[in-house]
């Protein structure tokens, strides 16, 4: 059969007019027939398997979310529900999510192909399950304002063309995953205005490689790209590094120094951990974006600053500015609406192998690790391997057949079933940490490869120290923490709430032992917002020293 | 007696009018009007005379409502949900008295009747905005 260029689309949808209408708008797209007699759209799952099941037959799957038939028609292998009320009910209660049931079978046989989610919904709905199900959501939009045609096409094309893109930028990983390509898209549209953004995400999703890698060169600005750390500059020093300072400013100040902003002038200047910016700084960093000019500390006259500013946090803004500890206005300067999400790699397991993959291909890079595998190869008895060979990580004992390297480090198939299994709370930083520390304990330690029938060096990766590594990786994570509460009494919803708090508060004022600082910090993540939670308590009428 | 219906259900109803009805009035709308009364004519009776087809049968638009209306506005009504229900079985009537005419309307026709397709589109994502706990517009 032969490839269309523009790509191979089942639509699955028990009424034929979305086919038609890709058809109609899209006709250089290749609607994939489905069906005895073949048509061109799957009506139910069983028209969809065959055609699904056959590797490399449809580049993206187009998928109504609620069918016009019952679930026993549109997944034969169901048992009907009957004809009584609960069946009735139960039928009625699943008819506007079918469509993620067909996704939970195309996931079980193609767990990376491009799906779009259609519904009538005016968001997508369900979409933890979706997002789970990795699926790429299209709402028809509302009212007069509809071209649901031209906009599913422009989607279908958008996903398609994803295939082609290379999977990483530099050190950044994009993946597959339908987060990640819609942060690809966001970036490609955001990154080259000079509009302030906002990059939002745990820690180690990559917030600062996505700012270095992907951000920054994609602006086209061609002055530097400036980090400030936000969490490690002590609060009196803020300003002067923010601002700069000049001479006689303060004690020390023996030169005049230009701040950050100065320094990234026609460039980036990236904030990271932002949230723990003090209040005093937070300000003037307010008057840099709004009007563009920075007063140096001990200076009257304002400066003209050209830095395009990237800020990134850990936590959540929103709920930091509405307790106190961020400023609103601020906030807003940063376009929280366009916010770049990183998803926690819990939300984009699908892009483990190929994560994984970078981390090796990183280690085998590196000079001196490569050395240290060849003098083990040789060592070993293996034919040395030349300069520049392919080096591979295998996920499974299996794949050794098909490798066509000279040098495999093998991860036995439990040890990658842990890997997909584990949370991962610390993401993509946690995940190349074990694989790194992994690999390292094979090349230096170890027995060394063993040679195979093909005189390839096999290196096992040790399952057992996968296992110590991941348990290890969960003692650092944080653990759900719990406060024992007394019930309020209230006479109104009000009351209760507001007693409640009270209540959580004295709590919390006891575990951080009367330390602000200590309970910003576990509350908020951070002890950057100890005034504001002082203020808060101070606000409930509660008093430090009756506490104490 | 009637069993309360659960607020999936309600949902799941309220919806059934929006992708069946609300969606199916203007499935192929382009992003700018045709402007020319044919292209109109053509996409109008695309969607509207072919709103389902299933087991060798095609529906008009109005037929599709009154199937999903039989099926669920007992629901919806008892659900509170009758007004809104009402106001998207206003624009369906419109479109009802036009369209048996539709190969011999004229441009303001057709016009009156694409925006009656407007009006059910909206009065359906209305009423499922509504079901989905949205409050009063």
């Amino acid at each position: 059969m032969t490839r269309s260029r523009a790509g191979r689309v089942l639509v699955v949808d028990d009424q034929p007019r979305t086919a038609e209408l890709l058809g109609r708008l899209a006709p250089d797209l290749s609607l994939v027939p489905a069906g005895s007699p073949p048509k061109p759209h799957a009506a139910s799952w069983d028209e969809a398997e065959p055609v699904l099941s056959r590797p490399g037959r449809v580049d993206a799957v187009v998928l109504d979310l609620a069918f016009e038939i019952p679930d026993e028609a549109l997944l034969p292998d169901r048992r009907p529900l009957g004809d009584d009320a609960a069946a009735r009910r139960l039928r009625r209660e699943r008819r506007d999510r079918q469509g993620l049931y067909v996704l939970e079978r195309i996931r079980r046989i193609a767990p990376d192909l491009p799906v779009v989610l259609t519904t009538a919904h005016e968001e997508i709905p369900f979409e933890e399950e979706a997002r789970k199900l990795r699926a790429d959501g299209f709402t028809y939009a509302v009212g007069e304002e509809e071209d649901a045609g031209e906009s599913l096409v422009a989607l279908v094309r958008r996903v398609l063309s994803d295939r082609e893109a290379p999977p990483a930028t530099g050190r950044f990983y994009w993946g597959r995953s339908a987060a990640m390509r819609e942060l690809r898209h966001r970036i490609s549209a955001l990154a080259p205005t000079p509009l302030p953004l906002l990059v939002t995400g745990p820690t180690g999703t990559g917030k600062g490689l996505l700012v270095r890698e992907v951000i920054h060169p994609l602006s086209g600005r061609r002055g530097p790209l400036v980090v400030f750390d936000c969490a490690t500059v002590p609060e009196t020093l803020l300003p002067s590094a923010l601002f700069g300072a000049v001479r006689g400013a303060y004690t020390g100040a023996v030169t005049d120094r230009p701040g950050v902003f100065e320094a990234a002038a026609g460039g980036t200047l990236f904030l990271d951990e932002v949230e723990n910016l003090a209040p005093d700084a937070q300000k003037p960093l307010l008057t840099a974006l709004n009007d563009g000019v920075v007063r140096r500390l001990g200076e009257t006259a304002e400066r003209p600053h050209q830095a395009r500013v990237v800020a990134a946090a850990n936590v959540d803004l929103a709920a930091r500015s509405r307790d106190g500890g961020f400023r609103a206005d601020l906030l807003m300067r940063l376009n929280p609406a366009l916010a770049l999400r990183l998803p926690p790699l819990a939300e984009r397991r699908e892009d483990l192998p190929g994560l994984a993959a970078q981390t090796a291909a990183r280690t085998f890079r590196d000079p001196s690790t490569r050395r240290q595998i060849v003098s083990r190869v040789r060592a070993a008895g293996a034919p040395e391997p030349p300069d520049g060979a392919p080096f591979d990580l295998l996920l499974d004992e299996e794949a050794l057949a098909s490798c066509e390297a000279p040098v495999a480090f093998v991860l036995p198939r439990k040890g990658w079933k842990a890997i997909l299994a584990h949370p991962w709370p610390g993401n993509v930083r946690q995940l190349e940490m074990v694989l790194g520390d992994l690999m390292a304990a094979a090349i230096y330690a170890g027995s060394g490869p063993r040679v195979d029938r093909r005189s390839r060096a096999v290196f096992a990766l040790d399952p057992g120290l996968l296992f110590d590594l991941l348990a290890e990786a969960d003692a650092g994570a944080p653990r759900e923490r719990r406060l024992a509460l007394p019930f309020p009494r209230a006479s109104s919803v009000e009351e209760f709430r507001r007693e409640l708090e009270r209540e959580a508060m004295r709590a919390l004022f006891r575990e951080a032992e009367g330390d602000f600082a200590r309970m910003a910090e576990l509350m908020l993540g951070s002890r950057g917002a100890e005034r504001a939670v002082r203020l808060r308590f101070n606000r409930l009428g509660l008093s430090a020293r009756a506490e104490r | 007696m009637t069993e309360p219906a659960t607020s999936d259900e309600v949902r799941a109803a309220a919806y059934r009018v929006r992708h069946d009805v609300g969606k199916a009035a203007r499935f192929s709308a382009p992003k700018e009007s045709e402007g020319d009364a044919e292209r109109l004519r053509e996409r109008l009776a695309r969607d509207l005379l072919g709103a389902r087809r299933a087991e060798g049968k095609t529906l008009s638009l109005p037929e599709v409502f009154d199937a999903v209306a039989a099926a669920e506005g007992e629901l919806l009504a008892r659900a509170g949900l009758g007004a809104p229900l009402d106001a998207v079985a206003r624009g369906v009537e419109r479109v009802r008295a036009l369209l048996p005419r539709l190969p011999a309307l004229d441009g303001n026709d057709l016009a009156r009747l694409d925006e009656a397709t407007r009006d059910v589109a909206r009065a359906a994502s209305e009423l499922l905005r509504l079901a989905r706990g949205g409050g009063s517009a």
